[in-house]
């Protein structure tokens, strides 16, 4: 088989991964013969026509695999086309890819070839050539298969900037349903093993300062969304607790796509794109905002409103918090404000030092205005025309949609709402940013 | 500031040039109305123009003074924003230097004044376009050794991309030229400069390169998920305007420097064209 055709199989199998960032670790390029040097906040190369971003050369070592994952293309009861690349033609690529500008590295993965430590086997030769003979010493994300021996994981951490588990699905009942070679425990034994190595590694380095990394760019994880029953508030309560106990640094959330017809599977609309922006939405107040998972969803209403953004929807079930003055109230309040950002709150803190801020004076400072303006005061006036009120809010902030229903296309609006049982219309602006991007 | 005086300014059209325009008004106590560039300068009707002269002293003079008033931020911004291609930044570089003598260190807290938020805007404009090229820029190995790039992009962020790639790329002789100004910058492996690019001649690429490019074109295609297609999506992150220079959205047949510039902007539109079809098709 040509390599062109070999890269065409394994790219295609792996494209259903969400994750293709190449950030958390900043490292200088080196001057003896080494080539490679990565960014901290991640740099996209280019976006393909999905508008997903391309950062890594995303492949699979081989898409042989012994497992039977219902939602997975690479399952063995699917018929596709399989191969296997050597770990000279991936270290190859990768490097001349990368001297080209293509990439900003490699993100790794493999199916099950005979057991989870040959195929582990294959991945670490692959990554070690490229390390120790290529001198690479840009990005590489490298998947942990569950099931792998410690030694190897502990191996390909040494040599990877990112190492991520996925989770899979959002529960164990889904994961035994769907999964039945998977886990719960099979999963997160190495994605503690990963956390525990970090936190190991980060004591060595304290003491030696040039004392091998242990994946310095942290642990991420993925789920895929839409395939099984689970609701968004459990969604919210798992990410939220890999967040907190295994010190993960992103959870990627994957519209479920069919891949071959199966019964299991109780849903069968195509993917729901805007749940999973809702939950992306809502995964960003989780890390960035201060929220809790339990503040904004709970048992009785466990879902996102596919109408509102999740910051929305909490400041208007909270409105006895509101209306808040910009020009007093703390920078955690002002976080709190839909429209106002943690780069837009910390302007207003710097800029109110020098004297009262108005109106205009937010807009100046890039406030979205026509989602914080329900929800502010400045010295203690309301803008002009705005009643701080349930109905008028609700029916203001959600205006666009009922002014332009017919200006989406009719394909997407049924797809898109069929998970949701309600018939509203969706934000056009939210289809904008429906697909992850750089997320 | 005291009143605006009816006088244009127009300076060499070097930072140190506009540097001295404002040295000048401080000298002259006089607050010019505009501030330019002498090529592409348009007469007013009402205006007198001044050409200033540049005098590296001055230059040297005026940056220590806002250095020590304002802070080095303060000087970096202002050489931010002269890479910027807004017609009147020039106008504005001048008021946000006079502004920053006046309010010192206070300068970076008066997020409303309109002087500072032109110059945030246009150095978080050339900033961007800084990451953008960083990360769009196509390399081409050439069959001496040397990478070869193209970009094309609005402000002038050549110098700003190059530490980025001599670090990256750090034993790899590269050049990139900028086909809007006609300027390359060169690195031989040990430090790098830049330089006219007209007459600049071009040896033909590497065996290896119609290879790779194959490969990662047919990547770039396998990687997109076809039920989730989004052109919309994928233009606000990559704009058309950048993609004449990607390998990805380049026909096959042009492969060789010489093909000229013009038949790439078109194979590019060509290729944007077919993928349109491709989505109604579906």
């Amino acid at each position: 088989m040509e390599l062109i055709d070999k890269l065409q199989i394994l790219g295609e199998s792996a494209k259903y991964d969400a994750a293709c960032t190449s950030s958390g670790v900043q490292r200088g390029g080196k001057r003896d013969g080494g080539i490679g040097s990565t960014a901290a906040p991640g740099l996209c190369h280019s976006f393909s026509a999905d508008g997903r971003c391309i950062s890594l050369l995303k492949v699979l070592m081989t898409n042989y695999c012994i497992c039977d994952c219902k939602y997975c293309i690479n399952r063995i009861s699917n018929d596709i086309p399989r191969a296997a690349f050597t770990p000279e033609e991936i270290a190859r690529l990768t490097i001349e890819f990368y001297k080209r500008n293509y990439i900003e590295g490699l993100f790794l993965s493999s199916g099950i070839i005979r057991n989870p430590d040959y195929a582990m086997e294959q991945m670490c030769r692959a990554i070690s050539l490229l390390r120790h003979q290529y001198h690479f010493n840009g990005y590489i994300h490298a998947k942990a298969i569950p099931g792998a021996s410690p030694e190897l994981i502990q191996k390909m951490g040494m040599l990877a900037d990112r190492m991520s588990v996925n989770i899979e699905l959002p529960s164990e009942q889904s994961l035994n349903k769907l999964a039945p070679d998977k886990s719960k425990s099979k999963i997160l034994k190495p994605m503690a093993f990963i956390r525990d190595g970090i936190t190991e590694n980060q004591h060595d380095l304290q003491v030696y300062r040039h004392a091998p990394q242990f994946t310095p760019a942290g642990q991420s994880t993925q789920m895929i969304i839409g395939a099984t029953p689970d609701t968004d508030f459990q969604i919210m309560r798992l990410s939220e607790s890999l967040y907190q106990k295994y010190a993960l640094r992103r959870v990627f959330y994957s519209a479920y796509i069919p891949v071959g017809d199966h019964a299991l599977i109780p849903v069968d609309q195509p993917a729901p794109l805007l749940r999973e922006h809702r939950l992306y939405q809502a995964d960003w107040l989780l890390r960035f905002y201060g929220f809790k998972a339990a503040e904004i969803l709970s048992e009785d209403k466990p879902s996102l409103d596919p109408m509102l953004d999740p910051k929305c929807h909490w400041a208007l079930n909270n409105l006895w918090m509101f209306p808040v003055d910009v020009n007093r109230a703390s920078l955690e309040t002002l976080l709190r404000v839909p429209g106002i950002g943690p780069t837009s709150a910390r302007r207003i803190v710097t800029a109110r030092r020098l004297g009262p801020l108005h109106f205009d004076d937010l807009r100046k400072l890039r406030v979205v205005m026509k989602r914080a303006i329900y929800f502010i005061t400045c010295s203690g006036k309301y803008a002009e025309g705005i009643r701080f009120d349930y109905r008028f809010i609700y029916a203001n902030l959600t205006a666009d949609t009922r002014q332009h229903p017919g200006s989406l296309p009719d394909v997407r609006n049924t797809e898109q709402l069929s998970l949701f049982s309600t018939n509203q219309p969706v934000l056009q602006e939210d289809y904008m940013k429906c697909l992850t991007g750089q997320m | 500031m005291s009143d605006r005086t009816n006088v244009a300014y127009l300076y060499d059209g070097s930072f140190e040039g506009l540097l001295n325009c404002i040295f000048t008004s401080y000298e002259r106590r006089e607050a010019p109305e505009i501030v330019a560039a002498e090529e592409g300068f348009q007469q007013g009707l009402w205006t007198r123009t001044e050409r200033i002269a540049t005098d590296p002293d001055k230059a040297i003079r005026m940056e220590k003074g806002i250095v020590q008033r304002a802070g080095r931020e303060i000087l970096e911004n202002m050489f931010l924003s002269f890479l910027s291609c807004r017609a009147d930044k020039d106008v504005w570089i001048y008021r946000y230097a006079r502004m920053a003598m006046k309010a010192g260190r206070q300068l970076q807290n008066m997020l409303t004044d309109s002087s500072v938020m032109t110059v945030a805007d246009m150095v978080r404009k050339v900033g961007n376009e800084k990451v953008r090229m960083i990360e769009f820029i196509r390399f081409s190995e050439m069959e001496n050794g040397v990478y070869y790039a193209e970009i094309g992009p609005d402000n002038d962020v050549l110098s700003l991309i190059m530490p980025h790639f001599t670090d990256r790329l750090s034993c790899i002789p590269f050049i990139i030229r900028d086909r809007k100004r006609n300027a390359a910058a060169l690195y031989d492996t040990r430090e790098w400069y830049i330089t006219d690019a007209s007459g600049m001649h071009l040896p033909s690429y590497a065996e290896d390169e119609a290879e790779f490019r194959r490969l990662w074109k047919r990547f770039f295609q396998t990687i997109a998920i076809r039920e989730r297609a989004n052109y919309i999506c994928q233009r606000g992150h990559l704009p058309l305007k950048y993609r004449r220079y990607m390998t990805e959205f380049q026909v096959d047949s042009v492969l060789s420097p010489a093909a000229g510039y013009l038949d790439r902007e078109k194979s590019a539109l060509g290729v944007q064209r077919v993928h349109h079809l491709d989505a109604q098709t579906e």
